[in-house]
């Protein structure tokens, strides 16, 4: 959906970063296993937090083999089994899937439309399969596409307003992995409070190409200048990091593996995203050895 | 830092109520006042003993704003600081929204006609907006709250909270501030907004205690 719930590497030892690939890759083959070849296509970083938290919670650990994937069939590398938690994010991420992609329907022009509306036919029953397993999220996120759709027609200039609903379904979707009924309550905070970051930081990075083209984007709606707009973006994701890092201090997480992981996308990785609103992810910048600084060259 | 321990920095058995934590909250603070001393380590020390009753209030605060934090008298007492004749309609919404009735409760608010000229209306209306995670809001209500009700330990603890979030701080990180991402400008901008409030109440007494 949006992959800005990133580790920090440079701070991760080699054996954490191990393992965070893992379950990146886990997360994967639990994709091809469960709904077969094209889902994978979809495949992003945000859903391994949501395995990580879950299997954290649940104090469950899986297995990890050494196996070929079809990303790289030369090497070997490591690939966690299945686990509670790597199954509920493949289903969550195939439903959330399927709704960004009715709502990209709605959004894009032309071209990308057809190529939405493909994709929509193709993910329909992999869908349906993942709305047996959890029918409340399928409610949720129908409903919530449907909401956003409405704010979307409506011209909507406020930003907490508008990441409502994507923030309702981050918190529908945060539930699943609560391993105990008292962890639900922090744990859909948190949901709600890391959605919104998405919602704004997608909408940051969509700022110039939004305006372009015309489409629906909350902060050209307000009429913010683009400095203005990363200023406004920073500002609320900011709010929202630190009220997600006091819910997730009422959650405990035992297991050393899962707690080192989430804590360093939590503090280290997010606020690295944050840090970088506005900015194309897929340019490599350049730079000196000397301004490195503990940053990371991605 | 848990909720016992916030108890404990000031000095108070679990579930204390609102006033009492306000009250311990003024005595700690004007004990350590770093401004007392010229002594450098001495400063210094009162310093992190600052630090360390501003995390405990906010904490209590927040979690009395919330409603979970398992205080035996469920929350908020009444609005002390209200003279005006919506203290009542005040009293309950505070209670819906310690119970979570956001969206009721910001349909009375909303109901209470010239509200957003009481800075107790705006720091409800901040606080069912925060509880909602709209914090975009909450942050530009508790602002217009404090500037209303500029003594308002309370109002001063929401909006100093979101502060320091928005400052980059983030509670319980295990990083600390050394992080390349993390806080820069926290402890300058809250302390010195603490430290206003502070001397404006130990110069003037007009920070609820007086008057």
């Amino acid at each position: 959906m949006f992959g800005y719930v990133l580790p920090y590497q440079a701070d991760l030892k080699v054996w954490q970063w191990q393992a965070y690939r893992a379950y990146y890759c886990g997360l994967c083959m639990q994709l091809k296993e469960r709904y077969g070849f094209l889902p994978r296509f979809v495949l992003n970083y945000d859903f391994v937090f949501l395995a990580l938290l879950a299997d954290g919670l649940s104090g469950e650990e899986p297995l990890i083999s050494s196996s070929r994937c079809i990303a790289n069939p030369i090497q070997r590398h490591p690939i966690c089994q299945v686990s509670k938690g790597l199954a509920m994010a493949a289903d969550a991420l195939v439903l959330t899937a399927y709704y960004k992609i009715i709502d990209d329907v709605s959004d894009e022009r032309a071209a990308k439309r057809m190529l939405s509306v493909a994709a929509q036919g193709l993910f329909h029953r992999a869908q349906e399969k993942a709305g047996r397993i959890f029918p409340e999220l399928q409610t949720v996120l129908r409903t919530q596409t449907q909401c956003q759709a409405n704010l979307e027609a409506k011209g909507c200039a406020d930003p907490d307003e508008a990441a409502d609903p994507t923030a309702q379904m981050t918190a529908a979707l945060f539930s699943l992995a609560a391993a105990e009924p008292s962890q639900q309550a922090p744990l859909r905070h948190m949901g709600m409070l890391l959605g919104k970051i998405l919602y704004y930081l997608d909408a940051a990075e969509d700022f110039d190409s939004d305006g372009q083209s015309g489409s629906y984007n909350v902060f050209q709606n307000a009429k913010l200048s683009r400095e203005d707009m990363i200023a406004q973006v920073t500002l609320l994701c900011r709010m929202c990091a630190g009220e997600a890092a006091r819910r997730y201090g009422e959650i405990s997480i035992e297991s050393p593996v899962h707690k080192a992981l989430i804590e360093n996308i939590l503090f280290l990785g997010l606020p690295q995203s944050i840090s970088k609103a506005g900015q194309k992810r897929t340019r490599k910048p350049t730079t000196h050895l000397s301004s490195l600084n503990g940053k990371e060259i991605l | 830092m848990n909720l016992q321990q916030a108890y404990a920095v000031l000095g108070l058995r679990e579930g204390a109520s609102e006033e009492e934590i306000k009250s311990a909250y003024r005595a700690l603070a004007q004990q350590y006042d770093p401004e007392q001393t010229s002594d450098e380590s001495e400063r210094r020390r009162a310093q992190d003993k600052m630090n360390e009753l501003n995390e405990a209030f906010d904490m209590l605060m927040s979690c009395l704003r919330t409603g979970d934090c398992g205080s035996s008298d469920g929350g908020f007492s009444s609005a002390s600081e209200q003279h005006t004749g919506n203290s009542e309609q005040y009293r309950i919404i505070r209670q819906m929204i310690n119970s979570g009735d956001v969206d009721n409760a910001l349909a009375r608010l909303n109901a209470i006609p010239n509200g957003a000229a009481d800075a107790e209306w705006n720091f409800l209306m901040g606080s069912a907006y925060y509880y909602k995670g709209w914090l975009g809001q909450a942050l530009s209500y508790f602002q217009t709250a404090c500037r209303l009700a500029p003594g308002n330990p309370e109002y001063a603890a929401a909006l100093r909270n979101l502060q320091n979030s928005a400052n980059g701080g983030m509670p319980g990180n295990p990083y600390g501030n050394q992080s390349p991402y993390g806080a820069q400008a926290v402890s300058c901008s809250c302390c010195d907004m603490c430290m206003a409030m502070m001397c404006m109440d130990a110069c003037c007494s007009c920070g609820g205690m007086g008057c």
